[in-house]
């Protein structure tokens, strides 16, 4: 059909990866890990499942439970959603029911659900086969299929009704708070794992029935949810708009001068604009969770855990919102370059606002650990310090690389934009950079030595920020100027 | 006041753009008019130096554009939608622009006025209509407009009559024309419509395959002469 040769053509002649060889190699490098991986895995399922005692095949579906909504959850968030720009097709015959039938189609084609096989395949052949005959693994199999199929048809669903409304975040987030909770009050989710596993391979087909239908309800669903955006001025509510306006005056931030007028601009650009706002409301769902997961885990986690926790979320909104910090204007960075003003100034504000998205985040949770006392209070603050100072410049200085288009005022709706690898690679090093550096020192001095050694240098880099903004990331960022602002034009992320 | 000297540009070794020599003289409405892919854009990209030139230069008074960014104290520009910021109100984006150039609220609000009966009561006034809102010929008015406000004393304007009504191109000449005579300004237009661009400009280029390849004083013959070539 048309629409695959055509999506195959967008992929293909998409710029970004005619430009970028490193990506396509990274990206290949990472695919090809998760396969081994799990190939590995699965090859020696037998051995594995040996060792940890017990039946092998109770061993195995006690994790059936806990894997399938994680496996959700993931999907929600890494799960590309099939998109297509619909607009030069509306004009044509082509029926709705076709569009959406191909976008649905084409959700079935992604890892999630070809890696799951490399374990389970073999674990069938190697120690459910003996043990029960073909008709049992055939059936066992089915549901398996039908189960990931289930689960990728919802996470399309999810996705979608998450790009229509933010908030909805919740919903994968939820569930996994639910499987805690139940977890927790009594319902050891491996036992009813277990059960469940044991009620598969009874070779009940109820499951063989029901499951189907509940695959059609969601399909039926989605499509019922996309065809109703198949206007162009479908997609914008009318209703955001207002709660949001009010918020940010022209003048609200006057007093602070230059910088001020970019601040009030950038905050209109965040409030205004779906794809920064589904992201600025992220920050504090993800907040919440990790709050509800830590407070209600039964065994406390380690030192290490919680500071790997602490540092990644003080640090969550900031990376975020500092990965496209120059992207974000993409649609309109020609206009900045040739009208005058004071890059430094303009570089600064987003420099303010991007540790005021660190302190924001700091707050709740220095008095959460506050609380629950797992982590020293003075290292919460060191880290803080450290991510204003030392991470903000890391995240500045890279993001004048990131050469891609941003497109603000579509949702993602028909539109996606995916990630690029080294967006990944700038989050590890803004996690690991500070946890690395107070290890050390812990180690071979005290934790007061770690905590210093985060603390100065974080300090060091936010009382001489006019320094290194004025002398590092403007003229960075003048360097790149034509690229960058070629690549705004024409490439999207 | 502008100076191209050598100015060429490539993509993927094909040349898109070379020109020798050209002054654009102070105070005069340069005309630029060439088929579509021609060069136009890519001249007034190179004037702003918002690409790379791979060879050569252009001189704003006395600055180098590639060099200096003094030249953008007293330059504005329109070129397409995307110098607008779409999530600002009209309003908001008229402050948001003076207050760069240094001009008070009030100050551009009176500067507005002055374009009332362009804005035909569609733009102002309209404080909950976002610009990405607003149609097509209206955001080119609230570009044209935002390039005119900031007192340049250079305006580079890409296709400003596209997607305007008859009334607001007409319109658009007479702002373009008493501003010139007002305020002695360089302009340089790009337009494919040979009659609005022959009655403003006091010279009018005609760019082919990256070249200049007429330049003529605008002193009647020249519309007989543009269309008698693009009609051959």
């Amino acid at each position: 059909m048309n629409f695959y040769s055509h999506l195959w053509k967008s992929f293909i002649r998409n710029e970004r990866w005619r430009r970028n060889l490193l990506t396509k190699i990274l990206f290949g490098i990472l695919i090809l890990y998760f396969i081994i991986t799990f190939l590995v895995l699965g090859l020696n399922i037998g051995k594995i499942l040996g060792q940890l005692g017990g039946d092998p095949v109770d061993r195995f579906n006690s994790i059936l439970l806990w894997y399938l909504p994680a496996d959700l959850f993931m999907r929600c968030f890494l799960q590309p959603l099939p998109t297509i720009e619909v607009l030069p097709y509306l004009r044509l015959p082509i029926r709705r029911s076709q569009i959406v039938n191909y976008l649905l189609g084409r959700s079935v084609v992604n890892l999630f659900n070809l890696i799951p096989w490399f374990v389970i395949i073999p674990f069938s052949i190697q120690i459910l086969l003996p043990q029960s005959g073909t008709g049992i693994v055939v059936i066992y199999l089915a549901v398996i299929a039908l189960l990931l199929l289930f689960n990728n048809f919802l996470a399309v669903l999810i996705g979608f009704l998450i790009q229509k409304r933010p908030i909805l975040y919740v919903i994968p987030f939820g569930l996994q708070a639910f499987m805690i909770s139940v977890n927790n009050w009594g319902f050891p989710v491996s036992d009813l794992s277990v059960s469940f596993g044991k009620y598969i391979l009874a070779g009940n087909p109820v499951l063989l029935v029901t499951l189907p239908l509940a695959i059609l309800l969601t399909i039926y669903a989605t499509s019922r949810l996309l065809s109703r955006n198949f206007y162009i001025d479908g997609i914008q509510s009318k209703k955001e708009r207002k709660t949001f306006f009010a918020l940010i005056g022209e003048n609200q931030f006057k007093r602070f001068g230059e910088i001020g007028r970019y601040l009030s601009l950038e905050i209109s650009l965040l409030l205004r604009n779906k794809r920064p706002r589904q992201m600025m409301v992220m920050v504090p769902v993800i907040i919440i969770y990790f709050m509800f997961i830590i407070s209600n885990s039964k065994d406390p986690f380690g030192p290490f855990f919680n500071l790997i926790v602490v540092t990644s979320l003080i640090g969550y909104g900031a990376n975020n919102y500092g990965q496209f910090i120059f992207s974000w204007e993409s649609s309109y960075f020609d206009s900045i370059m040739a009208r005058k003003n004071n890059f430094a100034n303009y570089v600064k504000a987003k420099y303010y606002l991007l540790s005021a998205l660190s302190i924001l985040s700091f707050i709740p949770l220095f008095i959460f650990f506050g609380y629950m006392q797992t982590i020293d209070p003075y290292l919460i603050c060191s880290v803080l310090i450290f991510t204003i100072g030392v991470n903000s410049f890391i995240i500045l200085f890279f993001s004048t690389f990131n050469d891609g288009r941003m497109d603000l005022s579509k949702s993602r709706f028909f539109n996606y934009q995916g990630i690029k690898g080294n967006q990944f690679l700038i989050s590890l090093i803004f996690i690991f950079l500070p946890v690395g550096i107070f290890s050390l020192f812990k180690y071979y001095f005290n934790p007061i030595a770690g905590e210093l050694a985060i603390a100065i240098p974080g300090l060091l880099f936010v009382t001489f920020n006019n320094w290194w903004i004025k002398k590092i990331i403007v003229p960075q960022f003048k360097r790149r100027k034509y690229t960058n602002l070629e690549g705004y034009r024409y490439l999207s992320i | 006041m502008i100076t191209i000297t050598n100015l060429g540009k490539a993509y993927n070794q094909r040349i898109v753009l070379f020109i020798k020599e050209l002054e654009i003289k102070q105070s005069e409405i340069f005309g630029l008019v060439g088929n579509n892919g021609a060069g136009k854009t890519t001249l007034l990209r190179l004037i702003l130096d918002l690409i790379r030139a791979d060879k050569g230069a252009v001189v704003s008074g006395e600055f180098k554009v590639a060099r200096s960014e003094n030249w953008k104290a007293y330059t504005s520009s329109y070129l397409d939608e995307g110098f607008l910021i779409d999530f600002l109100t009209p309003e908001e984006y008229f402050h948001y622009i003076g207050d760069e150039y240094g001009f008070s609220k009030a100050e551009i609000d009176e500067k507005l006025q002055e374009f009332k009966v362009f804005f035909n009561g569609e733009i102002l006034g309209q404080r909950k209509k976002l610009i990405r809102e607003f149609s097509k010929g209206n955001k080119q008015k609230i570009g044209i407009v935002s390039a005119l406000i900031t007192d340049p004393k250079v305006i580079i304007l890409d296709e400003p009559f596209n997607s305007l009504d008859p009334t607001s191109q007409i319109l658009l000449k007479r702002i373009l024309v008493d501003y010139n005579k007002k305020t002695n300004a360089t302009m340089v237009i790009s337009s494919h419509d040979l009659n609005h661009i022959t009655d403003i400009s006091h010279r009018v280029a005609l760019i082919e395959k990256g070249s200049i390849i007429l330049d003529l004083q605008n002193d009647g013959s020249a519309l007989a002469e543009l269309e008698n070539y693009f009609s051959a």
